[in-house]
């Protein structure tokens, strides 16, 4: 049978375009299935790259001039370091907190405890 | 180009691998002529209990697992790879439904692949019926930000008035990101009901997105073809009522149906 899909899409009341490759690597990367056991390559390092591609890759040509591995890099780009500063501005806050209690301290340097129990990420 | 070779002759051949596309009903029509990931090397299909594989060789010097990691680190060799692999399984939606696989699925011969169709047949075949007639579609939306911006104040005259106005930025700011939540929410509960299958996908970072705003949903729908226009009129609609919450919505598709594929790999 045929079955007779328009081929269309892109956003809405902007001109279709084919579909960005972020699109395409979030389906043919992370789904679809996977037989364990028959495959002949079986490339578990691609669960890396996803996580990677995950977090961004829209921009192809930005992805380009920087690398593939750019993200790991970039401390706005990487959730571990989204996480980090997140935490930062929770200790500085405290901290202000604690000042305005207690009189300013000394200087301490903050210091990085155990994850922050109120962690949002992923 | 005289010298494609076929998939019944891999398994002779020591240098070919099968690059498998997905899996598509055994009555289903032969897919259109055209070239795999390997463009010397056409797209085609292995039947097995009642099953069709849709593949195509590829020279394992070249697909092998050390030189296909280096393709899928080159951005670009990964992304004609990606486009290859959904393009043919998006023209198997043309033949019913069809099981996508996840790309660099590769499989020494056509024996190989045989024996798989046979042992995950039944799993396949009930996926396969669920798919039948259906597409997903993609939704995403983004929060490019409500009418009318903050009021810049002037100088605060006192401590006081400092907190006071901070506290207020920070209640407009709650506020909003629950306009926001409920507007994301309403629309997805809206396309869910008018889909046979709903999916939750994490948004993406929105650093590098082509589009402005933070995308706060990321959802795909699975969706009979014959509601496909009833289904695009409803994220027309969604789009233009949550316009005003600063929500933009994107639809993309047809899709094979990616996100709906996993109960196989249980």
């Amino acid at each position: 049978m045929s079955v007779d899909y328009p081929r269309r899409g892109g956003p809405l009341g902007r001109p279709a375009s084919s579909d960005s490759l972020a699109d395409i690597l979030e389906r043919v990367l992370d789904k679809g299935i996977v037989i364990a056991g028959d495959i002949q390559i079986n490339l578990l390092d691609i669960e890396l790259l996803t996580i990677k591609l995950r977090l961004i890759v829209v921009s192809i040509d930005k992805a380009k001039e920087m690398g593939i591995d750019w993200w790991e890099t970039d401390p706005a780009l990487n959730s571990a370091s989204s996480t980090l500063a997140k935490e930062n501005r929770h200790l500085r806050e405290r901290l202000d907190r604690l000042e305005a209690g207690l009189g300013a301290p000394e200087h301490e340097p903050v210091r990085r405890t155990d994850p922050a129990p109120d962690r949002h990420d992923d | 180009m005289t010298e494609r070779r076929s998939a019944a002759a891999p398994a002779a051949d020591e240098g070919l691998g099968l690059w498998t596309y997905g899996v598509l009903d055994g009555d289903a029509a032969g897919p259109s002529a055209r070239r795999g990931v390997d463009p010397a090397h056409d797209v085609e299909l292995i039947r097995h209990a009642g099953l069709a594989a849709i593949v195509s060789p590829v020279p394992l010097d070249v697909f092998g697992e050390l030189s296909l990691h280096e393709s899928l680190e080159d951005l670009e060799r990964l992304e004609r790879l990606a486009r290859v692999h959904n393009g043919v399984l998006h023209e198997a939606l043309h033949h019913g439904g069809v099981v996508p696989f996840r790309i660099c699925t590769i499989y020494e011969s056509a024996a190989r692949v045989k024996e798989m169709l046979a042992r995950e047949g039944a799993q396949l075949t009930a996926v396969l019926q669920g798919l039948h007639g259906m597409a997903e579609w993609g939704v995403k939306a983004y929060a490019v930000g409500a009418a009318g911006g903050d009021a810049v104040a002037s100088e605060p005259s006192s401590g006081t008035a400092y907190l006071l106005r901070k506290r207020a930025q920070r209640d407009a700011a709650v506020f909003a990101q629950q306009a926001l939540d409920t507007a994301v929410d309403g629309v997805h509960v809206r396309l869910r009901e008018r889909a046979a299958g709903a999916v939750l996908n994490p948004p993406r970072h929105s650093e590098l997105s082509a589009h402005r705003g933070e995308m706060v949903l990321n959802a795909a729908y699975l969706v009979a073809e014959v509601d496909a226009e009833g289904f695009r009129a409803l994220v027309a609609d969604l789009a233009d009522r949550h316009r005003r919450d600063g929500v933009e919505l994107e639809l993309s598709g047809p899709w094979p149906a990616y996100n709906f594929s996993a109960a196989v790999a249980r």
